[in-house]
């Protein structure tokens, strides 16, 4: 239909299937003799299996730096798993040992990662919110002085899904390790984005996501470093007993494609220069606009916008029935947009922050279209204008 | 079947076009997940228009309550129906946050009128105070000509006069004009609903040959946010007991005859659960209440008829001549047989209301609706019983 056929610029939210992930994943599914097959098993086909597992679990491994165990990465359903796995471990290890664990992280984190602040308390434990700056990144250096004696997990988002902003975590890992705390990276946004290297990062635990690499939904990684005692949220002798249930095997073979596809350098002398000057014909184009995050460090592809004089969900449904899939917060189960807290965490207000459009590049695409989807947002942003006042 | 064929389908009765000329228009259709919604959207579809359904969750019920209000107005289940309905007829929908403003001005609304010792209607409110104006921005942010919605009402546009009716809908059992005295000309000349010609039975036969899964859902009928606790419970977990004190049940004479056990739970007209002592006080009612004695008065059935109201925040959807008295009929409850009066201005937005005949628990806090035959003229919220504009005093 002609309305939903659009542009798709939201893949912060979800890359598309790369090309090479696509192949691969008809090359299994037109195989005549098996369909999904199982790992476990002892015959050919299930060797078979278990070989294109390893390899994929090799091409992963090799994507987060040259020296990256394969053994230290346990598979996953998603990001949410892989961080609930984490935050859980850390936090059961210390409650088992009669400690009321204390944990820092930051109010800009995914909502995966805030879920479990209730967990937490829930279990007496607390949560203390490292600050951040007026960009949104945490502030490495205040970290020291919420450092208490029993704080035992620190985890903070590397690159921000609403803003693209990214965070010190190198100056974060430092202080982690001198204060002997365990440090927990979330890396779903940096993969890709981002060159890795998981021996130098100085992170204990570091998480991702597949579908943001242009590989399936449905696949998450966790990488541990060697030390960390894993509490299985899924119980199983799969992934070394650390999580249970019949490995994805279709997603991992895609997530393997993906990975052995990322060159993040590459990619972003690519993208970077589209995204800047998308964001300079809009501050030419359209006054009062505004970005957000737009003065830190930040991945090439993501572009966080507000527009003076704009409250509320309208700008992108508007853009929406233009054609235009941009993202704005999230939306929770019945597809209400809750306001992101990320931009409240940064200061805006409710309604401000519920107005805010996010435009995340997938790679290369031909500036007309850029170019048009400015002329759009700028007839749009009008419209919304003159009805909101 | 395929919605875009219906509109040669026989056993569809015809609808008139959203403009004479028949032109194509963008429509915003707003979605509650229920039937009547669902049909409205289906049908405007059918005659060729581009519909967009728009959902407002109003309430959120959380998960706990997902089951116990599986299937009413504002839960995730009517959300999640909606937008089956549209993927299906494959149009866009959007579900708009409205749950801030909703607890804002319908639920703290409700809360606060029934601590005055009045009967609030909160859909009435609704409609005044969020839905259309809500849905009216969305439509002119999304580019939309019209806003349709599922009531059982008829919009009649009169492009000669420049004027828009609401009539009551042909199905005079389900008519809802009592719920939209509210709009306005403004509003009205850009609303459609389509229902208001039709009998429900045709809509939900309308709904099975669209191929609806919503065909036999049932009918919402109580407040969206009142759950099984009812609304007793509901405001006694939002007030703190000092604003709700007990206090004791008088006759108009003063005699002490029960307790109550909060003003909040009482309603003009009951008779049931009042537990009173004394002689002859069977056939007692709540009459009204004494809100400096925090008491609530009983008295016999006599006593709550009266012929005068005086109604305030009057809206008249047709212009009125305000220095003439206006004879009509009014309903001064969503379910009360309308009864003759003439209706005159007070002061300001009040008008004074005198029926030909005594009506029955007049209850300040219910909406009162002036119709001539079936034309909504207009209404407004009852303030106070008898002629003049002070709270019953006994």
């Amino acid at each position: 239909m002609q309305l939903r056929s659009g542009i798709y610029l939201d893949s912060n939210a979800g890359s598309p299937l790369k090309s090479t992930v696509q192949e691969v994943l008809l090359s299994w599914l037109r195989e005549p003799s098996i369909i999904i097959p199982n790992s476990s098993s002892i015959h050919a086909h299930g060797r078979r299996a278990k070989k294109a597992l390893a390899e994929a679990r090799e091409s992963i491994a090799l994507s987060l730096g040259s020296t990256t165990d394969p053994e230290q990465l346990i598979f996953t359903s998603s990001g949410t798993e892989s961080n609930q796995l984490v935050i859980q471990s850390v936090m059961q290890s210390a409650l088992d040992q009669g400690i009321k664990p204390h944990w820092v992280t930051t109010p800009v984190e995914h909502d995966s990662n805030r879920q479990m602040i209730q967990w937490i308390t829930q279990r007496g434990g607390s949560v203390t919110f490292l600050p951040i700056d007026d960009q949104g990144a945490p502030i490495a250096l205040a970290l020291r002085d919420l450092i208490r004696p029993e704080t035992v997990l620190v985890s903070v988002l590397w690159v921000n899904n609403e803003t693209g902003v990214i965070s010190p975590v190198e100056k974060i890992a430092s202080i982690c390790r001198k204060a002997s705390i365990t440090l927990h990276v979330d890396a779903a946004q940096a993969w890709g984005k981002l060159p890795i290297d998981l021996e130098r990062l100085g992170a204990h635990w570091v998480t991702f996501s597949g579908h943001k690499i242009g590989a399936l939904a449905g696949t998450g990684l966790v990488w541990l470093a060697r030390g960390q005692k894993v509490h299985s949220l899924i119980l199983g002798k799969q992934e070394k007993g650390r999580r249970g249930g019949t490995e994805n095997t279709l997603g991992i073979i895609a997530l393997g494609a993906a990975a052995r596809s990322i060159d993040p350098l590459v990619w972003a002398d690519r993208v970077m220069p589209l995204r800047d000057q998308l964001q300079q014909e809009i501050y030419n184009s359209i006054p009062g606009a505004f970005v957000n995050g737009g003065l830190g460090p930040r991945v090439a592809n993501t572009l966080n916008l507000s527009f003076e004089g704009i409250e509320g969900d309208g700008l992108v449904m508007a853009l929406d029935l233009a054609g235009y899939s941009v993202s704005s917060g999230s939306a929770c189960a019945s597809g209400v947009l809750e306001p992101s807290h990320v931009l409240m965490a940064m200061g805006k207000t409710k309604l401000q922050a519920m107005s805010a459009v996010r435009v995340s590049l997938a790679d290369e695409l031909p500036w007309n279209d850029l170019e048009k989807f400015c002329r759009v947002l700028k007839n749009t942003v009008e419209r919304v204008r003159s009805v909101s006042q | 079947m395929e919605i875009s064929n219906l509109s040669n389908n026989p056993n569809i009765p015809h609808i008139p076009h959203v403009t004479d000329s028949g032109d194509k228009k963008r429509v915003l259709v707003a979605m509650s997940g229920g039937v009547d919604s669902s049909v409205t959207a289906a049908l405007l579809k059918s005659q060729g228009h581009e519909v967009i359904g728009v959902h407002m969750q109003l309430w959120d019920h959380g998960q706990a309550n997902l089951e116990r209000f599986g299937g009413r107005c504002c839960s995730l289940i009517d959300s999640n129906d909606a937008r089956r309905v549209c993927d299906k007829m494959d149009i866009p929908y959007y579900v708009i946050n409205a749950q801030d403003v909703f607890e804002e001005r319908v639920v703290d609304y409700f809360v606060h009128e029934y601590l005055q010792s009045r009967t609030p209607n909160p859909c009435v409110q609704c409609n005044n105070q969020i839905k259309f104006s809500y849905l009216f921005q969305k439509a002119d942010q999304l580019g939309c000509d019209w806003v349709a919605t599922g009531h059982y009402a008829q919009v009649v546009h009169d492009s000669i006069h420049q004027m828009s009716y609401l009539k009551k809908a042909v199905d005079h059992q389900k008519d809802q004009t009592y719920f939209l005295f509210g709009l306005t000309q403004k509003a009205l000349r850009r609303t459609l609903m389509p229902l208001g010609g039709l009998p429900k039975m045709m809509v939900r036969r309308l709904a099975e040959q669209f191929g609806l899964a919503v065909a036999q859902k049932p009918d919402s009928q109580e407040i969206c946010f009142i759950g099984a606790e009812g609304y007793s419970a509901f405001i006694e977990k939002r007030v703190v007991p000092e604003l709700r004190p007990e206090g004791k049940i008088l006759t108009i004479e003063g005699d002490v005859v029960g307790e109550h056990t909060g003003l909040h739970r009482y309603t003009i007209g009951q008779r049931k659960g009042l537990n009173l002592q004394g002689s002859q006080t069977e056939e007692f009612y709540v009459v009204g209440y004494d809100r400096r004695r925090n008491a609530l008065l009983v008295g016999p059935e006599k006593l709550l008829f009266s012929k005068e109201l005086v109604a305030s925040n009057m809206n008249w959807i047709h212009p009125v001549d305000e220095l003439r008295s206006i004879r009509c009929k009014a309903r001064i409850r969503s379910r009360h047989e309308e009864a003759s009066c003439v209706v005159s201005a007070f002061e300001g937005d009040r008008v004074r209301v005198e029926f030909d005949e005594p009506q029955r628990a007049i209850t300040p806090g219910q909406a009162i609706v002036f119709y001539q035959d079936d034309d909504t003229l207009g209404g407004a919220f009852i303030e106070s019983v008898g002629a003049d504009s002070s709270p019953i005093q006994f």
